[in-house]
């Protein structure tokens, strides 16, 4: 089993992100933080750097800061029930505590509530914390494809915050910057897609714990020529690796998909245990949440308008359902793994149901285990390893 | 009839329902949220009520949702999986994502049930917002009537919007009376939580007027938060000496405030604009200025100080409570967070916390 060459250039391209968002700042650029969800096109193409609380919050939990961040944003009254996403990053806005060194302040905050309810909230309090205005993209939840009328509802929002975004960027939004925008993201999403798309190889080159950390680009760099040839990078080793039968797991005996966000406080710890059992985890709902198929550089405002209402979390079970089903039969897996995540009522509530129509449907059968995205209060290994170990020995895994 | 009537259905209303769907003989449908029309409801046939009450135990609701999902919502999940109401249909309107997952869950627990979501937007500032209101209860009712095989009746329809209007006008009035002392807060929550399950007609045949019940002494608080559980919180905190003079909850002032424009040629449209343009909105809608609106009718009423009454789980409560706290306290008013979790009355421990509020006030 060897470790991929891009864990290194991985550190490199983060590493100069985050060096590049404090330079150009420094140089007067502006800056605009983002949720994941949110159409980033629209502030590159205004000259913004953009900058993903949610990656920081993961990097917080990683790096073991998220408690102490955490609990300074509940000595402020908020509930521990909320979001530990939220907690973490508004702890470390408000502590100024954070991996990174320190953080770049916003010039503008923008938001879309296609991945959950609670980023408008958290947005809104960075945004009166920064004194900065907030840009709201409201997208409707649903079951099926989006309708006309919501594709018109978000189409007319993103039009209208265009020149409002240019005002506080340095530069215009035109059709013109934001169609180069579009192709890169477009050219960046296929190319990830095809990364994903590697570990339907027996044996998998690649797991969802390194795509866990490889999405680090496609959420906080889509849109950039650097996020592109990243992935063409990555996407090259991992064929390489597929092409001499490189195995990401050692003697690969059962294969398992994930829904929901990684573990990231017990991160290292599940990748072991997956390995310790032979069990490669081939895909997840997390890492392909985002669809390609919209984005369009000929009408760069109605395809963004369709694929921003058109990701995973905006959803409800029976597109989950679909996914999940998609998923087990394209890389073959024997069981799925439904991360209850009590930090994100959005993506959690309904995988009830989901694990059993799922198992219905393909005849594999799922787990449920209760853990958090960023809290380690809300993570126990021991409960992980006593619902996963003998779900593993069931499929035929086993130390 | 009367308060006694108003009173008895707040106590139970899982027996009046019951009762009322055997009187009616109407499929009876579940409204889980403030921004569900009940009009629209009444006007496709339906026995059409608002779930308010709370269970303490959810033996079958576990089986289907989380345990870190507020009670209100595990509530109407046990009632309904438990069978103890005839429901034809359960509507949903965009708001939390508690709310949100509930169709997608009862797909799968209870696939004969009828589920309908409005897909409300969260913004509600301007056209595109109203706009997206309009389409969002014209696919609603599409989805209603697809669901039960029964059209929209707008004969109906009109006379439910007329008749739902005069219901929430006449519980703004009692709440408007909590500041000026005609009313007090027992009969007043005892109407709200009363127009929640009964057929409106009825709610006004029994309403006794405006004038009855003046209210006691204690302290003049403003009452927050989303739906109240019981008439007995309302009770224990007047026990305690609380005088409540403005109310922010769901289960009254909110949904009251709302007005159809009943004269326009499009009433689905007016009731859509209405529910767009409600002026009380929950937190789960993007309302920056909320906290300050409520902190300066708490002060209009006199209130000393305010009881922020909330759903254990409930994000939008948990996220605006503490922003709320300060815009009340910079206008002189302290607060308390009172978090509620499948109970229907107040704990030990919350009662000596509202003593101590009380205690603490100058």
């Amino acid at each position: 089993m060897r470790k991929l060459q891009h864990n290194a250039v991985l550190a490199r391209t983060i590493r100069n992100q985050v060096l590049w968002t404090r330079l150009g700042s420094r140089l007067g650029l502006p800056v605009a933080w983002v949720t994941s969800g949110s159409p980033v096109e629209l502030v590159l193409a205004a000259g913004f750097i953009p900058f993903y609380p949610e990656n920081h919050a993961a990097i917080c939990a990683a790096r073991e800061m998220s408690q102490g961040l955490a609990e300074h944003t509940e000595g402020r009254g908020y509930s521990r029930d909320l979001c530990s996403y939220a907690r973490v990053d508004l702890g470390a806005q408000w502590t100024g505590r954070t991996p990174l060194g320190r953080l770049v302040p916003p010039d503008l905050v923008l938001v879309s509530n296609n991945i959950c309810g609670t980023v408008q909230n958290w947005f809104r309090l960075t945004a009166e914390h920064f004194r900065v205005p907030m840009f709201f993209l409201d997208t409707p939840f649903h079951d099926g494809p989006p309708t006309d009328g919501d594709v018109a509802y978000v189409r007319e929002q993103l039009v209208a915050m265009a020149p409002e975004i240019s005002r506080v960027g340095w530069r215009r939004i035109t059709e013109d910057r934001l169609r180069k925008v579009t192709e890169r993201s477009r050219e960046a999403l296929e190319l990830w897609a095809r990364v994903l798309e590697t570990a339907s190889r027996r044996p998998a080159p690649f797991t969802s714990f390194d795509a866990f950390v490889h999405m680090a680009p496609i959420v906080s760099m889509r849109g950039t020529r650097r996020c592109v040839a990243y992935y063409r990078g990555l996407l090259e080793e991992l064929r390489r690796r597929a092409d001499r039968g490189d195995s990401a797991i050692p003697e690969e005996r059962a294969r398992v998909v994930w829904d929901n966000i990684a573990i990231w406080p017990a991160h290292k710890q599940l990748k072991k245990l997956f390995e310790r059992h032979r069990v490669a985890l081939v895909s997840d709902t997390y890492t392909s949440a985002w669809t390609v198929e919209h984005l369009d550089p000929k009408d760069p405002f109605t395809g963004l308008a369709k694929a921003y209402t058109d990701i995973l979390l905006i959803h409800g079970v029976a597109h989950r359902v679909e996914v999940l089903t998609r998923m087990i039969q394209r890389f073959g897996a024997q069981g799925f793994v439904l991360h209850s995540n009590r930090s994100c009522k959005r993506y959690s509530l309904g995988q009830y149901g989901v694990r059993q129509v799922v198992t219905a449907r393909t005849g594999v059968p799922g787990v449920v285990i209760e853990a958090d995205m960023a809290d380690p209060r809300a993570v126990s290994m021991e409960h992980l390893e006593q619902r996963l170990v003998p779900f593993f020995e069931s499929l035929g895994a086993g130390t | 009839m009367g308060w006694e009537r108003l009173l008895e259905v707040a106590r139970d209303p899982v027996a009046n329902i019951r009762a009322r769907v055997e009187r009616e003989g109407r499929p009876l449908a579940i409204a889980m949220s403030s921004y569900v029309p009940l009009e629209v409801l009444d006007a496709f046939g339906c026995s059409a009520v608002r779930w308010g009450p709370v269970c303490e135990d959810f033996p079958r609701a576990d089986g289907v949702m989380q345990a870190y999902a507020c009670s209100f919502i595990r509530s109407a999940l046990e009632m309904l999986l438990s069978r103890n109401l005839p429901a034809r249909l359960v509507a949903t309107a965009s708001g939390c994502d508690v709310i949100t997952a509930v169709p997608g869950m009862l797909s799968v627990a209870r696939p004969d049930l009828a589920t309908a979501h409005l897909r409300l937007p969260i913004r509600v500032d301007g056209a595109p917002a109203r706009q997206q209101a309009v389409r969002a209860l014209v696919a609603f009712c599409e989805e209603v009537r697809e669901r039960l095989g029964a059209p929209l009746d707008l004969n109906r329809l009109d006379q439910a919007a007329r008749i739902r209007q005069e219901v929430r006008s006449r519980i703004a009035a009692c709440f408007a009376g909590l500041a000026s002392g005609t009313f007090s807060a027992v009969p007043a929550y005892g109407a709200a939580l009363a127009a929640q399950s009964m057929a409106p007609e009825e709610w006004l045949a029994a309403f006794p007027g405006a004038s009855a019940l003046p209210s006691g002494d204690g302290v003049p608080v403003l009452l927050s938060g989303e739906t109240v559980p019981s008439l007995e919180v309302i009770e224990e905190l007047q026990s305690l000496g609380l005088r409540i003079v403005a109310d922010d909850t769901n289960t009254a002032a909110r949904e009251a405030s709302r007005r159809v424009h009943l004269e326009a040629s499009d009433l689905v449209e007016a009731i859509a604009v209405s529910l767009a343009d409600r002026p009380w909105h929950s937190p789960e809608r993007l309302v920056p200025d909320r906290p300050a609106a409520v902190a300066a009718r708490a002060r209009e009423a006199g209130a000393r100080a305010a009881i922020l009454l909330h759903q254990k789980f409930c994000d939008p409560c948990a996220f605006e409570a503490p922003g709320l706290a300060a815009a009340l306290r910079e206008v002189g008013i302290p607060s308390l967070v009172l978090e509620l979790d499948r109970q229907r009355g107040l704990t030990g421990g919350q009662r000596t916390r509202v003593q101590t509020l009380l205690e603490s006030l100058p």
